[in-house]
């Protein structure tokens, strides 16, 4: 067994430089009304940029345009991210029951070297009928 | 009406703190004798950034590759970006590898803020990686037009 870890040590250190270990990302919203996932992959090592992100969001709240608000998001969704050093932000984008949404996370380390993240989030629809619903809270994040 | 209903709904995110909404150009300039750069991207209602056309780096102070001194949208990636009507940030990554180049690599980061005359000003990172590494830092400004 030693010796099998041994050789996988020996493997990935052998890589070239420019291919780079890739971590998992995630931040989860969990409030009365609104639960949301966020997962994507990024590379350390290297330009760090989120890849094969995906997002789930289920708006229950009472509030919330008509429709149903229960859907995920690909990756086609992030419209921005910045995530570098201790700052975790991105915007999520998508057109939905004929209303646009955004998500807008942006989250800090919470502490030097630790894979949590802590922060804020603001959901915004317009619905198709001009009004405007939002909602903002507390997001958790991981970079592990 | 959609159009109407959209613009309404573009209108009332500017009155929410955060993000200018708008479709137009977004430009960043680095001219202090260390770097020559000038960027130019579009930038949509959604803020999506979409690189513009051939890009060239020119220090006197950081040996750059010469494969990687003018690069067009395919070889130059914009890895990173945040746009709201507080500030700019733009990291800009590409690399390159051939027989004659073993691995080079450029990274240019901007960070520029909103200042009280409405300009984006702020300061940039250059990091090259090649046959010699060099970092060279300076001012920057951004427009958004």
């Amino acid at each position: 067994m030693k010796r099998f870890v041994l050789l996988q040590f020996l493997f990935a250190v052998s890589l070239p430089s420019a291919a780079h270990a890739t971590g998992n990302a995630d931040c989860s919203i969990d409030e009365p009304g609104l639960n949301v996932t966020f997962e994507a992959l990024y590379g350390y090592g290297g330009t760090g940029e989120l890849r094969q992100n995906h997002a789930s969001i289920a708006l229950t709240d009472p509030k919330s345009p008509p429709g149903n608000w229960t859907f995920d998001l690909d990756g086609s969704a992030l419209e921005q991210q910045w995530v570098v050093g201790d700052e975790f932000k991105v915007l999520l984008y998508k057109e939905h029951e004929g209303a646009d949404m955004v998500l807008e996370i942006q989250a800090r380390r919470t502490a030097p070297e630790d894979i949590a993240f802590d922060g804020t989030y603001r959901l915004i629809i317009g619905p198709s009928d001009g009004s405007l619903f939002s909602r903002a809270g507390k997001v958790a994040c991981s970079m592990g | 009406m959609k159009k109407i209903v959209k613009t309404a709904f573009l209108a009332a995110l500017l009155l929410f703190p955060g993000h200018a909404w708008a479709t137009g150009d977004l430009g960043c300039e680095i001219n202090d004798g260390n770097l020559k750069f000038d960027y130019v991207t579009l930038v949509n209602r959604s803020m999506r950034l979409f690189l513009g056309g051939d890009v060239r780096f020119e220090s006197a102070k950081a040996e750059i590759p010469a494969p990687l001194q003018k690069l067009d949208q395919g070889k130059l990636q914009l890895v990173h970006s945040w746009y709201d009507d507080r500030e700019i940030r733009l990291m800009l990554y590409a690399e390159h590898q051939d027989d004659k180049v073993d691995f080079a690599s450029i990274r240019l980061t901007i960070v520029a803020a909103l200042d009280e005359n409405d300009d984006y000003v702020g300061t940039y990172r250059l990091e090259v990686e090649g046959t010699r590494n060099v970092v060279v830092t300076g001012k920057t400004s951004c427009l958004v037009g």
